[in-house]
């Protein structure tokens, strides 16, 4: 079976780090994308602690040694190197048009969290809940809009994602060149200290997984 | 940091790589992706992180 870690540009730099079940890399070109997948026993795919550290290990490696990497996610492998490519071949455009868009690029995440007293109810009515939920989903939007402008100058793209819950306020994730890195975690401090009542964490950088879902998931 | 918060940042620093490896990242065909797919995962790591730092405090503060 062939596990999939990456899609990147050919010729690709292949890392010297092994994969899932300590299997050697390869990698396979169709046109100008390459694929980097080892070859694995059917029953090492499954989403075993192992097997996410060692994919993310991968991941991590092929970004930091290629310009433009679309991070695999963890799936069922594929029966043979020519049903992984057959499966590249279909949709060549879509992925050639991703390569570009992350190019260079890393993902930063912000977390925004509601500094709670503790004091809440545990168990509101049908109303207030509703009441709340709503206040909390307009909350995130109003936050969400406030970072979207401080970072506008960094970022190429983002992607929001509002829970309205009352701990978690909103996590946004946010497509960067390499080397805005500082710049960005500044613009987030500074939105920070406008909002006492909140807590801003930032996560990344690490390569452009949320932006490398080629179904319109990065709009 | 404290021992205990050095490992709780593990704990949401391993929640957070999950969620990126199992629920983002390209899949090649809709149909192949792991059952886990679509759960919040970032979310069910900070109710892990909120809830063990309220531990953490009870025992720090019963602790001096």
């Amino acid at each position: 079976m062939v596990h999939l870690y990456a899609l990147t540009e050919h010729p690709a730099n292949l890392p010297h780090v092994r994969g899932i079940g300590a299997t050697p890399l390869a990698s396979a070109a169709l046109g100008a994308i390459e694929a980097i997948f080892s070859e694995i026993d059917g029953d090492s795919a499954e989403p075993t602690e192992s097997a996410i550290l060692a994919h993310a290990h991968v991941v991590d490696e092929v970004a930091r040694i290629n310009d433009a990497v679309l991070p695999a996610r963890l799936a069922r492998p594929y029966e043979n190197e020519l049903a992984l490519l057959a499966a590249v071949r279909d949709r060549d455009v879509q992925f050639r048009a991703a390569l570009d868009r992350v190019r260079g690029c890393v993902e930063m995440g912000v977390r925004v969290l509601r500094k709670t007293n503790g004091n809440e109810a545990d168990t509101p009515s049908g109303s207030q809940y509703m009441r709340s939920r709503l206040t909390s989903v307009k909350l995130a939007e109003t936050v969400a809009d406030e970072l979207d402008e401080a970072v506008s100058g960094l970022a190429r793209d983002a992607l929001r994602g509002v829970t309205g819950t009352r701990e978690l306020v909103l996590t946004a994730s946010y497509l960067l060149a390499r080397e805005d890195g500082g710049s960005f975690r500044a613009a987030v401090e500074t939105v920070a200290s406008d909002r006492p009542d909140l807590s801003y964490v930032c996560v990344g950088p690490w390569p452009a997984y949320s932006f490398a879902l080629v179904d319109g998931g990065a709009s | 940091m404290t021992n205990g918060s050095t490992a709780l940042q593990h704990e949401v620093t391993l929640v957070e790589l999950v969620d990126r490896v199992l629920n983002k990242g390209v899949t090649l065909t809709g149909d192949i992706t792991l059952s886990v797919a679509n759960v919040d995962l970032v979310y069910v790591g900070l109710r892990l992180l909120l809830a063990s730092v309220g531990t953490l405090e009870r025992l720090e503060a019963d602790a001096s």
